[in-house]
């Protein structure tokens, strides 16, 4: 027995045991760490509504908003996750249309996102879906403890039994004065009609004047009316071009007010620089001009009647009128057919960057014999060479030339452009080509001479997210939002489209990420310094950023928890 | 993995002591047979034809066939799936059995090999519906995955040990052989259609994964016929 175990097992069992260990040292499983992985990107038009200080100097941002959708196409509208409970996760609003949705130029999907927030004017802002792209909308919001360029408010307390006439001031941005006047013994009435057993009136003025591009665009859906009431009773949509409009709030006894025994008596004068819309020529004494109220929750305007414009005591031209009911109230022309409404303006961005990294404003400014007669700011352009982007303007004049010019968003006054469009005509379907040159001064529009990969020392990153289940073992690759801030607090946002997205990132500054989905954020913080980088401070967001050796460009992995799924 | 190559060390070392007693009835003597047919039945199940070189060695030229095709139902990951799986191979072989003792059949075998399909392909496909958020997708919506695994064609040297002679010295023989292939790397893909389409960027994960599956392992009852 012995000899045989020496002779035959002993070589054989060593030789068995060398190639099993070969065998068996062989990567067993090779599905190890392999996921399944689902793609529940079935809905379109990804859309991301970010809400914003219209007053570009304030500190913070927008938050504890809520928000409700209406509108015709608001069955179309659903969450990331294809829910219907809307929530703003920080200032960020991430909305997709449904599966069923086919939004073209011809068939648009149209929605109207009403937000409100504690100290915020509550304002509607419509959403035009002409197609499948992502989109970022800005909608600014009147911070009322930070007033934007060309706004005045004011509260008050007021006796009802001896009345009062509420001033908001003008200011240096804001030439127009609004009077307010609250006749003695006037009774409140709250939503039902029911009087309100109350001595006094808490109100909350807010007075728009139309020197600002911040105030003129801060109309409910800055000036583009979707139901129109006339006082013949018949129902349109157009276009509102603002001489000035207040936004009236009342509380009395813990409701709030909707109407009065006795109108309030308005006095809302005129900006010196204003122009007829209609006859592009100074407004004069006893010229007429439309009132409207709009109802916010029911984004409805209706006629009211007119204003005869007058002079008041300084001379100063004003236009007078009573208000019966609580909301916002405004003279103004209504356009059909002066303007072509929201205008889509499709734009190519030759750039000498690739991947730019900064910050840029676009400013669309329409104009006829030199006078301009609309601007509207995009603070989010983003500048990458070849890119292409849509941009909608609301109340585009027709008959006007566009420009755009581009400007890096800075604090200094003296920030020079980096370059623009050439003139287009403003109802034009044309493509728009806008030419940056980012790393020189260049006049208004520069011929990029040659493109570079990245903006200075920027590197192009590829991202690949993932959103991992938490209870069960798959993952999905989200269509999501991301927001980059770097270290000077400059902003990217990022759609990210089944998981992937190219991004520029600069080495050695510190980015603060923000996946928003499903009205949650996840946060983290990452710097690219050698070779590689992790995501570290995170808020549910995890993830590597490797620099491939080869190409120089980064290979990020991101990833953040679901756990919606089922 | 660890359990696997124990187990594996396990039924070696059973399948070895067990054939012991064969080898010791097959190996008294020497034989002046030259010509012996023998079956494979195991991993790579085919026909052998030996010559007898010399009372030691033997020459072998050989031809593997194998094609497999399953349905069945699995768990992985927590998941249901179904799985559809398709192995394909066709393998000829040169190969040599050299018996070092006189009074056994233990032997060592080596040669080379070309593999004209070494082929494994598996589709997964989930059979439970996913929701997430209120997105509902059904077993139908989510699609499968398609995984293979192809050696392509090319020659592999072989290597291996085991009991019995493939020109048995009675007329009919049992034997048992276990070695491997050193093969190429694999190539693999990974893919995946509707709701999982993008399984596919997983694919270098895997094919990383099986980097050194270079080995192919044989394990094969074989029953030998002496011809002449």
């Amino acid at each position: 027995m012995k000899k045989i175990f020496t002779s035959i097992l002993r070589p054989a069992v060593l030789l068995s045991l060398g190639l099993a260990l070969t065998v068996g040292c062989q990567q067993i499983n090779p599905l190890e760490g392999v996921e399944l992985t689902v793609n529940n990107n079935v809905y379109k038009s990804p859309i991301l509504i970010e809400f914003v200080d219209a007053n570009p100097n304030s500190k913070t941002l927008p938050n504890d908003l809520t928000v409700t959708i209406s509108g015709p196409g608001k069955d179309l509208v659903f969450t990331d996750l294809g829910g219907k409970d809307f929530k703003v996760a920080g200032n960020l609003l991430s909305v997709v249309l449904g599966q069923n949705a086919n939004p073209t130029e011809s068939a648009p999907v149209e929605f109207t996102v009403s937000v409100k927030g504690p100290n915020y004017v509550s304002t509607n802002y419509s959403i035009v879906v002409t197609d499948l792209e992502s989109a970022t909308y800005e909608v600014p919001l009147t911070n009322l403890n930070a007033l934007p360029d060309g706004v005045g408010a004011i509260s008050k307390t007021t006796l009802l039994a001896t009345g009062e006439t509420i001033t908001v001031p003008a200011t240096s941005s804001k030439p127009e004065v609004a009077k307010i006047s609250i006749a003695p013994g006037t009774q409140l009435k709250d939503e039902n009609g029911l009087v309100i057993n109350t001595t006094n009136v808490s109100s909350t003025i807010v007075q728009y004047g139309t020197g600002t591009e911040e105030a003129a665009n801060s109309l409910p859906n800055e000036g583009e009316g979707n139901t129109i009431k006339y006082k013949d009773g018949t129902t349109d949509f157009g276009t509102f071009l603002s001489a000035g409009f207040l936004d009236i709030e009342m509380t009395a006894g813990g409701k709030n007010v909707k109407s009065f025994s006795t109108p309030l008596d308005v006095t809302l004068s005129l900006n010196p620089s204003y122009e007829d819309p209609e006859t592009e020529a100074p407004m004069n004494v006893g010229d007429q001009i439309p009132v409207w109220s709009y109802d916010k929750a029911k984004d409805e305007w209706t006629e009211e009647g007119v204003a005869t414009i007058a002079k008041d005591a300084n001379g100063n031209l004003v236009a007078n009128f009573k208000v019966s009911h609580l909301s916002i109230w405004t003279i103004s022309r209504n356009y059909k057919g002066k303007t072509c409404g929201t205008k889509t303006i499709r734009i190519k961005v030759n750039s000498d960057v690739r991947y730019g990294t900064s910050k840029f404003s676009a400013k669309i400014t329409y104009s006829k014999n030199g006078k301009a007669k609309l601007s509207k700011s995009f603070n989010n352009f983003k500048i990458s060479n070849g890119s292409s982007y849509n941009i909608k303007v609301k109340r585009v004049p027709s008959g006007y030339t566009g420009r755009i010019v581009v400007t890096p968003v800075s604090t200094s006054p003296n920030t020079t452009s980096k370059g623009g469009s050439k003139s287009f005509m403003s109802c034009n379907n044309s493509v728009v080509i806008v030419d940056v040159k980012v790393k020189a001064t260049a006049p208004d529009i520069p011929t990029p001479t040659t493109t570079t990969d990245t903006e200075s020392d920027a590197v192009k990153v590829n991202l690949d997210f993932t959103a991992a289940c938490i209870s069960k073992n798959i993952s999905i690759k989200p269509t999501v939002w991301l927001k980059l801030v770097d270290d000077t607090n400059t902003e990217q946002l990022v759609s990210v489209v089944e998981g992937k997205a190219i991004i520029g990132m600069k080495k050695g500054v510190k980015y603060t990420l923000t996946a928003t989905y499903n009205g949650i954020d996840f946060s983290g913080e990452v710097t690219i310094n050698g070779d590689k980088a992790t995501i570290v401070s995170s808020t549910g967001l995890n993830g590597s950023f490797p620099i491939d050796a080869t190409t120089g460009e980064v290979n990020a992995t991101v990833i953040y928890p679901l756990n919606n799924c089922q | 993995m660890q359990q696997k190559t124990t187990f594996s060390l396990f039924l070696l070392y059973v399948c070895l002591i067990s054939y012991s007693n064969v080898t010791k009835a097959q190996s008294l003597g020497g034989s002046s047979h030259k010509l012996g047919l023998s079956l494979n039945l195991g991993t790579t199940p085919g026909l052998d034809i030996g010559y007898a070189i010399s009372p030691k060695i033997t020459a072998r030229l050989g031809y593997s066939y194998f094609k497999y095709n399953t349905n069945t139902t699995a768990k992985t990951s927590g998941e249901d799936v179904k799985l559809g799986g398709d192995a394909n191979v066709s393998i000829a072989s040169l190969s040599f059995e050299y018996h070092p003792f006189k009074k056994s059949s233990f032997k060592l075998i080596g040669g080379v090999s070309y593999f004209d399909k070494g082929q494994i392909a598996l589709v997964v496909t989930p059979t439970g519906t996913y929701k997430f958020g209120s997105t509902t997708f059904t077993p139908e919506e989510v699609g499968n995955v398609q995984f293979t695994v192809d050696y392509g064609k090319q020659y592999a040297p072989f290597a291996g040990i085991g009991f019995g002679r493939t020109v048995p010295k009675r007329r009919v023989g049992f034997g048992f052989e276990v070695g491997s292939y050193y093969t190429q790397t694999p190539k693999v893909t990974l893919t995946g259609d509707k709701r999982l389409s993008s399984m596919s960027e997983q694919q270098a994960k895997v094919q990383e994964n099986m980097k050194d599956w270079k080995y192919w392992p044989v394990v094969n009852l074989r029953l030998a016929i002496r011809l002449d």
